[in-house]
């Protein structure tokens, strides 16, 4: 598309958007748009609140996972398992003890429903989808609106990924790091504080979606009440990227965390059968990284494997669902990869609090929650979830804890908490056997 | 109201597997016809719709919403898939992507063009182009108000962008995102035979019969009959669908039916592990693909053979990979070619195939209760729930009494709790464990002899190549493939009503000698396929 011949109205649109921000703009005011209205919920330093997951599949060994004693600071240390997160022991919350009160109607299909939606697995016509929304997903409906992005899902191992936005509906990720790149910081990303080049496509792709989110609301007016419902999301969908390319022709801010990473590689063929996955992880991390300081989304999910995976992991003989199932004893070689799987979350971590956002860091404005779909793959438990949340959401969770539930409390009170604490007006979290009205006060600053 | 919803059956693993859930309690005598379907256009349909109408050498987008999967198919999937806020993302950069790539290239535009434009605003051209790629596009003609909509993007495009290419751009990325091409729209219209219930209306039912039997848009010349209504004339309908069925684009149907049906988007993700099987390597899993693809093609289009040769022919596509596997000589040195297999082994049809023996197994071993699982879900039609979550269903080690896989699963199935699921997998899955986990074929197990005897359902074998015969002769089979299809053409979830209809098409394939391409031609025909109940709107 190139920009000839370009509106006069359009133009003085863009130079006075630009002209503003060239203006130093007190930190308070950095999420905020050019009419002063907040870009979306920020914390009290200022900074918007973001929400990460980070997930991997086929669980872990709860023997060797839980923290020998409960507690804040030095009242616990980390246990074998999570030894990879030494370095950011005073970031992190780790949640034991919780169990996901559903019917484990499948074997990891059920514990990845549980665990990430609250709800049971929906069983229709043979195969399976979640019942509602994913974590991301239902957080994104709150904080996720503003953005050039509603939310990013990828993942070294994505696969399909299980971001859902309720049945049969899935954002797929992205597992190539370049196409992520390509996607955040190609064609159509402008730096914040940068004068906007002036794109007339975008007002052409508004006019665009306007007509067919009225064609999908004539065509809604002449189908049954199911089929009703899926155009609802579909208008929903076409309405809220109609919405986020007017923001884009507005100029946002200048951010000082913004920077554009370096492009990535094309391609990260697998050596000798065995996947790179720490590598294609950290390079997607940090593109994810500098999508959220960009503020091109506040909502990245990471799927770093996915359940059933049989990836031929570092030094593993053969692949990780097959080990979980037939290794003999106490699982030496399932313990080491879930090492990796854990060392890929302290990535991430890692890239998230290596990007100073004020007098503190991007990590300390994320919740960043990492789970599995359930605890001990040999027998697909869903008791004892690994759960194990980063970053405090602008001062909302408590950091450096073992929070230890005695009492088995529904792992969604967990995921309630973290809701709430990235912005969402939140009454309860889930359903049926997932419903909960109440967070986990225990993790909650 | 729709039904799609009431069909949500849910089923819980405690069912067990005593159930056999596609047997009618009774066949129905006059058709109850289903309420209309929304279907999705799934990815295969929508790649053949750009590149039929927009032209084939347009690069296709990387990404769209994945296909959901239904009674085992992404085509009934289409019809409860909806649209996510990324699904919207994608389907506006694929519109932008394909519709720039055309605008981009003047001989592209061309192609397209039903007039020459007069200059950068050529309204009455830029009309006559949307309604033309627009209707199909769409599949039906465009109301005029639907056109000028389009066409006011258009221009608005052509004023502020400056050519007549750029306005047929945001013609095309509006065409593209619509939902009358997103969505296979069904509304019916007043049934004159049938004045109780509904039937498609002309341009709905070219457009179906072309998704069924092309996997693709009409062509000119079906949205011709459709337009002039003589497409709902039966005689024209079956003029109409064996001029499809003998066009080359059937054969991509076919496979893509094929697909679905046999899972053959798993058996390209196909791992295992390369140091138990050295044979294996990243790209075996297209390879096998591939060779089940060509084996359906060849029995439907090639030679129109009796269908129960996908289970018993001796006849392999085989490149160097799979030839290695087989043990057979590769005829040649890049792709596939047929060859005999040899008679005094028992390898046959789609059950010898690695799509099948390497897909239902484990990395490192072979598993007859995934290969029981296969055959019961896709080949037979019945209910297999999964496997007990909480329940250990690791097999116990080999041990002096029981040496072998078959041994050890035999001790397995008299634990309470997997019984009735083992004993309706495993015996099938036995008559293959002279095949390993990536489908070679192996004298001993652990040292020890092979038993591949036993019986389904009651009907004796006594190994892979009698096992083969005796399911391609049972009737489940024949009805499991007409039902399979049948869900394929309609495109979404079959309803209890509908099963007199399947039932008569079945007994239809076995008269005909299992001729799939006949059968392919009674379903396009049937009652089943054109009409709609009367509720909903």
């Amino acid at each position: 598309m190139n920009a000839k011949s370009i509106s006069r109205r359009t133009v003085l649109r863009g130079l006075v958007a630009g002209s503003a921000v060239a203006i130093g703009l007190p930190t308070l005011d950095r999420f905020c748009n050019g009419n002063g209205t907040a870009w979306a919920e920020t914390g009290s330093d200022g900074f918007p609140k973001r929400f990460g997951l980070f997930f991997w599949g086929n669980g872990m060994l709860p023997a060797r996972w839980v923290p020998k004693s409960a507690g804040v600071g030095a009242a616990w240390q980390l246990s074998d398992q999570l030894q990879p997160l030494a370095k950011h022991k005073a970031r992190i919350a780790v949640v034991t003890g919780t169990r996901l009160g559903l019917l484990n109607s499948q074997p990891h299909g059920a514990g990845a429903a549980g665990i990430l939606s609250g709800r049971p697995l929906l069983h229709q016509g043979g195969d399976t989808t979640f019942a509602g929304p994913s974590i991301d997903q239902i957080i994104a409906d709150f904080i996720g609106k503003d953005t050039r992005f509603r939310s990013l899902e990828f993942g070294a191992a994505a696969g399909n990924g299980y971001s859902y936005n309720g049945p049969n509906s899935q954002n797929p990720p992205e597992s190539n790091p370049f196409l992520l790149f390509e996607r955040v910081f190609g064609l159509g990303f402008t730096m914040p504080g940068e004068k906007p080049k002036f794109d007339p496509s975008l007002g052409l792709r508004r006019s665009v979606l306007d007509a067919v989110s009225g064609d999908i609301k004539q065509l809604r007016a002449t189908v049954g009440a199911a089929d009703a419902q899926r155009l609802d999301q579909h208008f929903e969908g076409v309405r809220q990227l109609e919405k986020r390319l007017a923001k884009l022709e507005l100029a946002p801010p200048k951010l000082d965390a913004c920077k554009v990473p370096k492009a990535p590689e094309k391609a990260y063929p697998d050596i000798e059968g065995r996947p790179q996955l720490q590598l294609k992880n950290k390079v997607l991390c940090d593109l994810a990284a500098y999508a959220l300081a960009c503020d091109q989304t506040r909502v990245v999910s990471n799927f770093f494997t996915m359940p059933v995976n049989n990836l031929l992991f570092k030094d593993a003989t053969t692949g990780h669902h097959e080990l979980t199932h037939n290794e003999p004893g106490a699982q030496d070689e399932v313990h080491a990869i879930t090492l990796q799987c854990v060392e890929a979350f302290a990535y991430q971590i890692e890239s998230l609090a290596a990007v100073t956002e004020g007098a503190t860091t991007l990590l300390d404005h994320c919740a960043l929650m990492g789970c599995s779909e359930v605890s001990l793959g040999k027998t697909h438990s869903l008791e004892e979830m690994p759960l194990i949340i980063a970053g405090s959401a602008g001062g909302k969770l408590k950091n450096d804890v073992h929070y230890r539930s005695e009492g088995s409390e529904n792992t969604s009170k967990a995921l309630l908490s973290l809701c709430r604490a990235v912005g969402c007006d939140m009454a309860s979290f889930g359903a049926e056997g997932g419903k909960v009205n109440d967070g986990l006060a225990g993790i909650e600053a | 109201m729709r039904a799609l919803t009431l069909m949500l059956i849910a089923t819980v693993a405690a069912g067990g597997c005593d159930r056999q859930a596609d047997v009618p309690a009774a066949p129905v005598a006059t058709l109850q016809p289903a309420p209309a379907a929304l279907p999705r256009l799934t990815r295969a349909q929508y790649e053949n719709t750009v590149h039929d109408v927009l032209g084939a050498d347009l690069t296709l987008p990387a990404t769209l919403e994945p296909d959901v999967s239904f009674e085992h198919l992404l085509t009934v999937g289409s019809a409860v898939a909806k649209v996510s806020p990324r699904g919207v993302e994608l389907y506006e950069e694929a519109a932008r992507s394909l519709a720039a790539q055309i605008a981009g290239k003047p001989e592209r535009l061309a192609k397209l063009l039903p007039c020459a434009p007069q200059g950068p605003a050529d309204t009455k051209c830029l009309q006559e182009f949307v309604a033309a790629v627009g209707g199909k596009l769409w599949r039906r003609p465009l109301a005029a108000a639907e056109r000028d909509a389009v066409v006011a993007t258009a221009t608005k495009a052509g004023a502020a962008l400056g050519t007549f290419a750029q306005s047929a751009e945001y013609a095309l990325v509006q065409l593209l995102q619509s939902s009358a091409f997103v969505y296979r729209i069904e509304h019916g219209e007043k049934d004159p035979a049938h004045p109780a219930t509904r039937r498609l209306t002309a341009p709905e039912l070219a457009s179906r019969l072309a998704y069924f039997l092309w996997a693709g848009p009409p062509d000119t010349e079906l949205l011709a009959a459709a337009a002039n209504e003589t497409l709902q004339d039966p005689k024209v309908r079956a003029i109409q669908i064996d001029r499809l069925l003998a066009d080359p684009k059937a054969r991509r149907s076919l496979r893509n039916f094929a697909g679905e049906w046999l899972q053959l988007h798993e058996v390209v993700k196909l791992n295992k592990d390369p140091k138990v099987y050295k044979h294996f390597s990243g790209d075996l899993g297209g390879s096998a693909r591939e060779e089940t693809l060509r084996l359906v093609e060849h029995l439907v289009f090639d030679t129109d053979s009796d269908f129960r040769q996908l289970l018993t022919t001796r006849t392999a596509f085989v490149d160097r990979r799979l030839a290695a596997i087989y043990e057979v000589p590769a005829l040649q040195e890049i792709g596939h070619a047929p060859i005999e297999l040899p008679d005094d082994a028992a390898r046959r049809g789609l059950l010898g195939q690695v799509a099948f023996l390497g897909l239902a197994a484990h990395p490192v071993s072979s598993s007859p209760t995934l290969r029981g699982a296969f055959v019961r879900r896709f080949l037979l039609c019945d209910f297999v729930p999964d496997p007990p979550a909480d329940l250990n269903t690791a097999i116990p080690e080999p041990s002096p009494t029981a040496k072998t896989l078959r041994q050890r699963l035999t001790a397995h199935m008299n634990v309470p709790g997997c019984s009735s699921c083992h004993k309706a997998l495993d015996p099938i899955g036995f008559a293959f464990e002279h095949y390993d986990g990536i489908g070679r074929y192996r004298k001993l197990d652990n040292g020890e002899p092979i038993d591949t005897s036993g019986d389904l359902d009651g009907v004796a074998f006594a190994d892979s190549s009698g096992f083969a015969s005796v399911l391609a002769n049972s009737s489940k089979f024949r009805r499991c493939v007409t039902k399979k299809l049948y869900a394929y053409a309609v495109a979404r979830p079959t309803i209890v009503s509908e099963a007199g209809q399947i039932d008569s098409l079945a007994a239809g394939f076995a008269k005909s000698g299992m001729r799939v391409k006949g059968l392919l031609r009674q379903i396009a025909l049937s009652e089943g396929f054109g009409r709609l109940a009367a509720e909903g709107k």
